[in-house]
């Protein structure tokens, strides 16, 4: 699921213009979650699939209205043509730069938390199948996957928010 | 206490991280996903950090793919017996060790002594120099008061939560739910509470954020505060003066100024409850925060605008002051305390 949405989270942490858009996306998507929260007489049954739908949608919005976008689109829906090749570029750059920084947090993580996340996110292996391989309870890696995701958000968020 | 104030990482990245790991993992039933989606609506901070959170995972699946990695040597690594001191260098083969993260570091050093020169030129205290990141909860039945750094007395409702964030330029606390109250300590800092999307802004006071179920509400008991929408980007909502208290919808922000005696606001701080003209879903609400015996109320009888000087644990004068209520009936089971209208007939015909 997350792996699909990547492209339209990148912006959160782009350092230039991006974070005005990206808190705008925030705003606006939790404003339709919240409309859709009241207005539905039952309940949304799978919330965050519905989130990353909205959030995708105001994306994909956002980016038609502008003419160039820090969101790469591109990476949707495939509509490489007509988007500022300079802007994309930039945001490789940054990828590559967050990817290396990532590299270097996860070589600070114990041992058995980046096991797991590799057999997470790399390798997208179940709890379950983890637990097993790791020899201990899903609860254990699912610790270890909350220990690590924190870790990396705050290092790599640090002074994002317009606190 | 100690228990209570998590420094680090900050409470709110962390439950973004449950979360998303429950999600991992899958098969969460009807009762997790309202819970998660009651969550994520608490205010456009928790849907940010869930996003942030989503978009670090997807980092690291491509951060990892990328990376040589022996992950049968990770996983005969012994077990740490502590968390953090069983640190391995990863076998990198080809590429030497990333550098950027201590360069970056070294860079910021000359900043760090110049800010930490101005502050103690400027005479502020080392305590108050850095970020400081409080969090507490008061448990059911279990209101509370806390001294914060800068001498603010926080009283945190039962059933109540706080992220609390002071910097060198401001003082920010963060009501995730229930109810709390400021006496705020004079500061040159601004103190800002941030509740459901709205930020309170005082100038010199105490005053009073609840969340209710539909609205959120502020009351002045000393001085002035300003109320804005969008965590403080958006439009000036209220500007509120002692005695007065503003109710601001969640859904689409009106804003409803009423009258209210100062005295009224923090009656809660001595055990009191207070409602005047209040429905009494929202009183029953008040009740269930203290007591192990709940108050269940039906539709048509929680609709009804009721006002009364009650103490919160005293269920006996409670039920005494409901039953006195000409359309009003009580009637205990082993569940708690039910509230209907007199004529159940009625509460079918209120409620279309």
């Amino acid at each position: 699921m997350f792996v699909e949405h990547a492209p339209v989270l990148r912006g959160f942490f782009a350092r230039r213009g991006a974070r005005q858009e990206a808190e705008d996306l925030v705003q606006e998507t939790y404003l339709r979650l919240l409309r859709a929260h009241d207005g539905q007489g039952g309940e949304i049954a799978n919330p965050e699939a519905y989130l990353f739908t909205v959030a995708l949608n105001l994306a994909r919005e956002q980016a038609a209205r502008r003419r160039w976008s820090v969101l790469p689109i591109e990476d949707i829906e495939h509509l490489s043509q007509g988007l500022a090749s300079e802007e994309s570029v930039e945001d490789a750059a940054e990828r590559e730069q967050r990817s290396t920084h990532l590299q270097a947090l996860l070589a600070t993580l114990p041992a058995h938390t980046r096991a797991v996340l590799v057999m997470q996110y790399r390798d997208g292996m179940s709890y379950k199948q983890i637990a097993e391989r790791l020899g201990v309870s899903t609860h254990m890696v699912k610790k270890h996957v909350v220990r690590g995701l924190s870790v990396c958000r705050r290092a790599l968020g640090h002074g994002a928010r317009p606190w | 206490m100690v228990n209570e104030i998590r420094r680090h990482p900050s409470a709110l990245t962390a439950a973004a991280a449950r979360w998303h790991a429950l999600q991992r993992e899958g098969a969460l039933d009807a009762a997790q996903q309202r819970a998660f989606m009651q969550w994520l609506l608490v205010s456009p901070d928790h849907l940010r950090e869930y996003m942030a959170i989503s978009q670090v995972a997807g980092a690291l699946g491509d951060a990892l793919r990328c990376m040589p990695i022996d992950l049968e040597a990770l996983i005969a690594a012994p077990a740490p017996s502590e968390a953090g001191d069983n640190v391995v260098r990863l076998p990198l083969r080809r590429s030497p060790p990333p550098v950027p993260a201590p360069r970056r570091a070294r860079r910021h050093l000359p900043g760090l002594a110049a800010a930490a020169t101005l502050l103690l030129s400027l005479g502020i205290g080392a305590h108050l120099a850095w970020p400081q990141n409080l969090h507490y909860i008061a448990a059911h039945g279990a209101p509370r008061q806390v001294v914060l750094p800068d001498q603010t007395v926080l009283h945190l409702n039962a059933e109540s939560e706080v992220s609390v964030r002071y910097t060198l330029l401001g003082r920010r606390v963060e009501l995730e739910r229930g109810q709390a109250s400021f006496v705020v300590a004079a500061d040159r800092r601004p103190f800002a509470v941030h509740a459901a999307g709205l930020q309170v802004t005082d100038i010199g006071t105490t005053f009073d954020v609840s969340l209710l179920r539909e609205q959120a509400r502020i009351g002045v008991s000393e001085g002035r505060v300003q109320v804005r929408g969008d965590g403080g980007r958006g439009r000036m909502l209220a500007d509120l003066v002692a005695g007065q208290t503003a109710q601001v919808d969640y859904r689409d922000q009106r804003v409803r100024i009423d009258r209210e005696d100062p005295a009224t606001m923090t009656a809660w701080w001595q055990g009191r409850i207070v409602f005047r003209d209040v429905p009494l879903r929202e009183a029953a609400d008040r009740f269930n925060r203290i007591n192990e015996q709940r108050l269940l109320v039906s539709d048509a009888a929680g609709a009804l605008r009721l006002t009364g000087n009650l103490r919160a644990g005293d269920l006996a004068s409670l039920r005494a002051f409901l039953d006195q209520q000409p359309t009003l009936t009580t009637a205990e089971t082993a569940q708690g305390i039910y509230v209907r209208t007199r004529a159940p007939a009625h509460d079918g015909a209120y409620e279309q």
